[in-house]
């Protein structure tokens, strides 16, 4: 069963949702599509799309009125359920305490069903092991989800492949799909909350035909996405490939800039910052780290991957192959951004290909 | 004061307490000591993360008694910023602690087996709480043996306890040294050296043993030359951990989180791992 | 004094001899006797004609070098291990001496004739070589790992001032 609801209603859910939330979502900013505190449907970047390729990321006026007629930007429900940096504690007079989160309940709107994987994937690490982190667990538990369904891809989606996207199954509390004609939204309710919020709005139930039409836009989405990750035993043929040279061929291009890791949705490796004060006051800091950087494995003063390509082969491998076994599921949902965002467009998809292609050539040997 | 176990609002959250006492090891490794009332249980094999405000925190494996339950000891090298400066602290000084975490020693695969215990250097802090508890329950193991290499005579860490250990008559002590001087009367040779010459029965016999990974890899050999199952030999394995409880990422090797899965693995799980280099 | 027929039981039972052909294991043995030295001898001297070696099968010998500092020790031998291996390569000159540290029981071999013996059979003799060889082989491994320095820290990278 579903509702539709239309611009006004959207506004309507804004509106209902900003008594309770900060509401986060898509805005023009910096020339991009990012995530931020918006106050009405007038925030959204109504009539833009995205360009992407390998390295490169565009925003242009697209030929439409649609609100989410773009699919990412670098933002991911990462940005602001575990965001760059988290306070943890500070130190004064010999004890230690909490520092509380300041933040109020979010409510974000927009995410796509390749977020909602990489928000699953993040429970799972930093909610469902031996200990919690307290700081998401807080922002987490708090969540309020409107996600979108995608009707438009861009050439580094590969949703597909990992079985995240692009039609949301779970993981939001109201699903909308955007239809252009008669420009209204399609709404699937996925939690009691989503429920009660979509009742007090100008609503009304979808007709068969208008379900049929909002899901074949997003199969015509699905069927135009051609990047391909082939996942057949892809842990296994990682771990016997750690020594290939390709790990050498994909550094030689790699900067170790960390973008890749800062763009991923999944990525949550972290460090802590201390910074101190006159007062004899101490705080302390989680920042985003990445696995590229050199200090990042440093131990009794040398690091343990002191070369580019073992440190590539660190992200991809974990990204891709041990990730199954730590945590049940890939760390990768296919969304592109580590592609996009790649100074040097260097294409996961293409260099896991390549490995496979040079053990099937060795193989032939 | 604070209790030093988890169970506070944040896992990353450490407990202040004040060092008691601080007692210089090595020119450049000192142990601080804590008192603990009670309220702090490990075993054998699992560390803690240690604090100084202000300036960073690092994993430390505990050196003390695991049996004596009012007191908690650290042994440190000051080889990076923050085990420095940990070095400057003293008496009265407050830091932050967080745990004990990790797997510990597997002692009871040991129950009626030679029990072989092999250090390298600063390997021999974790390994000294372990040689604690296995004195405590002697009665379960057949021979008990410390192989202890380290690099010079002047190196030789715990030098009160190892006299101690040497002059029992339940348990071998056999100590080398890499480098020898000319006061120094006692084995001169690589750490394997002990292993070849080690009398232990490699059919019912369990090692465990702390060193530099490139120190662990070759008694790993020298164990299994001498008929050892990897299954039976145990390391306890060292990477960057800046949080101790799996979240961070920094301790991974292969699918392997070293804080939470580790520090101490067998020789037949971790080996395939050793072996690559950079991994 | 052992009979030959023991030696070889003795022999066979060793690490280093292990594995070993009967014919070769009895070669050996007629070229082989107990031996024993008091603590505080030199059983080898360096700069002698080396010939001969030893396996230790009780108490600990010292490799050393005497110099200016004293007698530095470069290894310590004990039960099991094989004393005297400059005999097989020219010059066929101790490298260095060995000083019994506690009373020494060991099988001593006559190499001149063991050597004759062996030219007789190539079986043998590469047989003898090779076990030399792995020793050695063993023996240079270990030093490297010495020299490696393993149980020191890297070097510091910091700016701080270690005030101990």
């Amino acid at each position: 069963m579903a509702h539709i609801i239309d611009i006004d209603g959207l506004d309507g859910l804004i509106a209902s949702l900003k008594a309770e939330f900060d509401v986060i979502g898509p805005i023009v900013r910096d020339g991009l599509i990012r995530y931020g505190p918006i106050g009405s449907v007038a925030d959204l970047p109504r009539g833009w799309t995205d360009v992407q390729e390998g390295g490169s990321y565009r925003l242009e006026p697209g030929n439409t009125e649609a609100l989410f007629g773009f699919v990412l930007g670098p933002d991911s429900g990462k940005t602001n359920l575990f965001p760059p940096r988290a306070p943890m504690w500070t130190y004064r007079e010999g004890s230690f305490s909490a520092t509380p989160d300041s933040t109020r309940p979010m409510a974000i709107i927009g995410l796509r069903a390749c977020d909602l994987a990489a928000i699953a994937i993040q429970d799972e690490v930093l909610l469902n092991g031996p200990y919690v982190d307290s700081h998401y667990a807080a922002r987490r538990s708090q969540l309020f989800i409107v996600a979108v369904n995608c009707t438009t891809f861009a050439t580094n989606c590969f949703c597909t492949s990992m079985n995240t996207g692009p039609r949301l199954e779970s993981g939001f509390d109201l699903g909308l799909t955007e239809v252009l004609d008669d420009h209204h939204f399609v709404v699937h309710v996925g939690s009691e909350a989503g429920a009660s919020f979509l009742a007090g709005l100008d609503q009304r139930q979808a007709t068969s035909d208008e379900l049929a039409e909002a899901d074949q836009l997003i199969d015509i989405t699905a069927n135009s996405i051609t990047k391909r990750l082939d996942t057949t035993d892809i842990a296994q043929f990682l771990a016997d490939n750690l020594e290939s040279p390709r790990w050498s061929a994909i550094a030689e291009r790699c900067l170790a800039c960390t973008n890749c890791t800062a763009a991923c949705p999944t990525c949550f490796c972290t460090s802590p910052v201390d910074t101190t004060d006159f007062d004899g006051s101490a705080a302390r800091e989680r920042v985003w780290d990445s696995c590229f950087s050199l200090d990042y494995s440093y131990m009794g003063g040398d690091p343990v991957r002191s070369s580019g390509s073992s440190r590539y082969r660190q992200w991809m491998t974990h990204k891709l192959g041990t990730w199954i076994e730590q945590f049940g599921t890939s760390g990768c949902v296919g969304c592109g951004r580590c592609i996009t965002w790649c100074p040097v467009g260097i294409d996961i998809t293409e260099e896991m290909a390549a490995m496979r292609a040079e053990v099937l050539a060795k193989e032939a040997r | 004061m604070d209790t030093l176990n988890a169970g506070s609002v944040s896992a990353m959250l450490p407990s202040a307490f004040p060092i008691v006492d601080k007692d210089w090891e090595l020119a450049d490794t000192y142990t601080l000591h804590f008192a603990t009332d009670g309220a702090f249980d490990f075993d054998p094999g699992q560390m803690v993360m240690i604090s100084q405000p202000g300036v960073g925190e690092v994993p430390i494996s505990i050196s003390s008694n695991p049996d004596v339950h009012d007191r908690m000891s650290l042994t440190i090298r000051g080889s990076g910023s923050v085990t420095r400066a940990l070095g400057r602290l003293d008496y009265g000084d407050v830091v932050g602690i967080r745990g004990p975490y990790g797997t510990p020693w597997p002692l009871d695969t040991a129950i009626d087996q030679d029990l072989m215990i092999i250090a390298g250097g600063i390997g021999l802090a974790p390994l000294r709480s372990l040689i604690y508890r296995a004195l405590a329950r002697r009665s379960d193991f057949r021979n008990l043996t410390l192989l202890y290499g380290s690099r010079d005579p002047q190196s030789l860490l715990f030098e009160r306890e190892l006299h101690e250990w040497r002059g029992r008559f339940d348990m071998e002590v056999e100590i080398t040294v890499d480098r020898s001087s000319p006061e120094w009367m006692g084995e001169v040779g690589l750490v394997t050296s002990l292993v070849d010459r080690a009398r232990f029965s490699e059919a019912d016999a369990v090692a465990m043993v702390c060193g530099p990974e490139i120190m662990m890899h070759f008694v790993g050999i020298a164990l299994t030359d001498k008929g050892m199952h990897p299954d039976n030999i145990f390391f306890s394995m060292e990477r960057n951990m800046k949080c101790g409880i799996g979240l961070c990422g920094h301790c991974q090797l292969g699918a392997e989180f070293l804080c939470k899965d580790g520090p101490v693995f067998s020789l037949s799980r971790i080996e395939p791992l050793m072996k690559v280099e950079e991994l | 004094m052992s009979t030959p027929g023991s030696l070889v039981d003795q022999l066979a039972a060793t690490d280093f001899f292990s594995g070993m052909a009967e014919n070769e294991l009895e070669l050996l043995a007629r070229h082989a006797q107990a031996t024993e030295h008091d603590a505080g001898v030199l059983i080898l001297q360096r700069g002698r004609p080396a010939s001969g070696f030893y396996l230790i099968t009780e108490g600990r010998v010292a490799l050393q070098l005497q110099t200016s500092r004293g007698a530095l020790v470069v290894q310590t031998l004990g039960r099991g291990d094989v004393l005297g291996l400059s005999w097989l390569i020219a010059p066929r000159v101790w490298q260095f001496s060995a000083k019994a540290l506690t009373p020494i029981s060991s099988i001593h071999f006559e190499t001149d004739a063991l050597l004759e013996a062996a030219e007789q059979d190539v079986a043998i003799h590469d047989d003898l070589v090779s076990r030399f060889l792995g020793l050695m082989a063993k023996r240079l491994h270990s030093t490297r790992l010495q020299l490696l320095d393993l149980y020191q820290p890297a070097v510091y990278q910091g700016t701080d001032e270690w005030i101990r």
